[in-house]
């Protein structure tokens, strides 16, 4: 993994609560709509705010973008192609972590 | 480093699965100790019970409620004195205790009888409250009594009341966990769309999982009024019965303590579209995000800025003046659970403390994947904790102060150590920008009392 996106992990890892969601369903859920909220928005387009689970993924992503921009300014100078590539690891770390290679054995619980 | 094994446990290896010392660059793929799962024999448990983890942590927190304990005397009273939540109608819950009492007649003969009895006497006793929640203990769960139809028969009999049964005895799981979930499940299999609420916002939520300990929630409360958000229900701090069976016309659940209510908001998420959003609602800057993402939810992103910027005007050059003072102080956190992921990284950047030592009495293993990647590396992480781990992690990493319980509290005032109430707290609320505040300050107190140091000095020796 690329330091760039180490770091961009380990800020997940330190602060954000949905990737650790109660259930497998529901951690993919949020990465993926979390995440690619959060490519999008630093491509400069804008993402859909119809659904009340999309509100959710917006305003997670908008308020964690500004966090972002703050911490790494490198991300606002990166092409799409490039954006894409990074998220594309953090996502797949973030995945292993707390989903692929998660040791918490209620992941898979069928009932919450 | 892997899972470890501390030298008072030598005796009981099993209890190295739930010990871990994080190395650097490990996460949680690398180790995760066991949790909620039951207690090891030849461990002294710090932990509640399930019937405790219903009634004293959620249930009894309702302030309109009249909360029946179908059991011995001693189960009412121990759920009853030990947590400070307070509420607007005079703290109608921390004035009255309601029991069975049940003897061992009733043991022999049930006590069905006297469980309708003592309920249609409480309601006729205070006829102002019609909600109830009944709740059976080990004794009546083992002698097979039925609550719910007894409730049945009541409401029978007085058909303007709502009564709500919690059948979790103290041995129905490993910890007051159980009883957590026990509460959420039936509550809204139960009572969640039976009443429908007066919406007067076009932004509305439920709040979930905090309970008003020493006036959390009159400082949420404040904050969502100032931004003509309307909560539809709070689970549980300050609310009535009725306002939690409307959780189903909320826009968005807010989820602060998601071990005890994490449940709740995925059902409610499952059943009723509602989608999660968990927050930190302890912590400065985490109370700057939260205020923030939900502002963002609802498109109304100025009225969060602004009430962001009056509360950090209002304290933060206060809470720099003691983060002058407690940077790089040591700190142990021995909690439920939450308070752990909640607090470690909070005061770390808020305040430039080290979080050195964590403890959870029934945290799952999610609360400790959350926890491993906000705390420290060197930091030591404890499932389920007992006494001779307390003195032995003591020793290893020398805190200034432990936030903990009274009872672990007694036990660190022993060694003159300082510790503050990190259940009920000491003098909050702690949640909030005020809160923080008043945490910052009461660390600071006891931090910089002289007592522990003057209690340990022998007065024959000096003479």
């Amino acid at each position: 993994m690329k330091e760039t996106s180490a770091q961009l992990v380990k800020f997940f890892q330190e602060n954000t609560l949905w990737q650790f969601f109660s259930r497998t369903w529901d951690r993919e859920e949020a990465i993926s709509g979390i995440l690619g909220g959060l490519e999008t928005l630093f491509r400069g387009e804008t993402i859909p705010r119809e659904s009340l689970l999309e509100k959710a993924f917006y305003a997670d992503a908008v308020v964690t973008k500004q966090q972002l921009s703050a911490k790494f300014p490198w991300l606002g100078t990166l092409g799409a192609v490039e954006l894409s590539d990074v998220f594309a690891e953090v996502k797949a770390e973030l995945t292993d972590i707390v989903i692929t290679k998660s040791k918490n054995e209620e992941l898979s619980a069928e009932l919450y | 480093m892997p899972l470890t094994l501390l030298k008072c446990d030598e005796s009981i290896p099993s209890r190295q699965q739930h010990v871990y010392i994080k190395a650097a660059g490990e996460d949680s793929r690398d180790a995760l100790p066991l949790a909620n799962t039951d207690t090891i024999p030849g461990t002294l448990s710090e932990r509640g019970c399930s019937f405790c983890g219903a009634k004293l942590v959620i249930g009894g927190v309702l302030k309109d409620t009249i909360q029946i304990i179908h059991g011995p005397v001693g189960c009412a009273y121990d759920t009853w004195h030990t947590k400070r939540y307070p509420s607007d109608n005079d703290n109608f819950q921390l004035k009255y205790a309601w029991s069975t009492n049940v003897k061992e007649k009733n043991v022999v003969f049930g006590a069905e009888k006297l469980l309708k009895q003592t309920m249609i006497e409480a309601f006729q006793e205070m006829p102002d409250i019609k909600r109830m929640i009944v709740y059976t203990t080990c004794t009546t769960a083992l002698i097979g009594d039925d609550p719910k139809a007894v409730a049945k028969a009541v409401l029978a009999e007085l058909p303007d009341v709502d009564i709500f049964v919690v059948e979790c005895p103290g041995f129905a799981g490993v910890s007051q966990s159980k009883g957590h979930h026990v509460l959420n499940i039936g509550w809204i299999n139960d009572k969640v769309g039976t009443l429908e609420p007066e919406i007067w916002s076009d932004y509305t939520i439920n709040f979930i999982g905090d309970y008003n300990i020493q006036g959390d929630t009159f400082v949420l409360a404040d904050y969502f009024k100032r931004m003509g958000i309307q909560v539809i229900a709070h689970f549980t701090g300050n609310e009535t019965y009725d306002a939690l069976r409307t959780m189903h016309r909320a826009q968005l659940n807010v989820v602060n303590c998601a071990r005890s209510a994490g449940y709740i908001a995925n059902e409610l998420k499952k059943r009723y579209g509602i989608p999660r959003m968990d927050i930190d609602s302890w912590g400065f800057e985490y109370c700057q995000v939260a205020l923030r993402k939900i502002g963002a939810y609802f498109g109304i992103e100025d009225r969060a800025e602004k009430l962001i910027a009056e509360e950090v005007a209002k304290y933060k050059a206060k809470l720099d003046w003691y983060k002058e003072r407690l940077a790089g102080k040591k700190v142990c956190i021995w909690t439920g659970g939450p308070r752990l992921w909640h607090w470690t990284k909070a005061l770390e950047d808020d305040l430039g403390m080290k979080v050195v030592g964590m403890s959870s009495k029934f945290g799952h293993q999610e609360d400790f994947e959350k926890v491993i990647a906000r705390g420290d590396d060197g930091a030591v992480y404890i499932n389920d904790g007992n006494e001779l781990e307390f003195f032995e992690v003591l020793e290893m990493v020398k805190p200034d102060m432990v936030l903990t319980g009274p009872r672990v509290g007694a036990l660190v005032k022993k060694l003159h150590l300082p510790y503050i109430n990190g259940h009920a707290y000491h003098n909050g609320p702690y949640m909030g920008f005020v809160g923080s505040l008043n945490m910052a300050r009461d660390m600071y107190n006891a931090i910089n009392s002289p007592l522990m140091k003057l209690a340990a000095i022998d007065l024959r020796e000096a003479a």
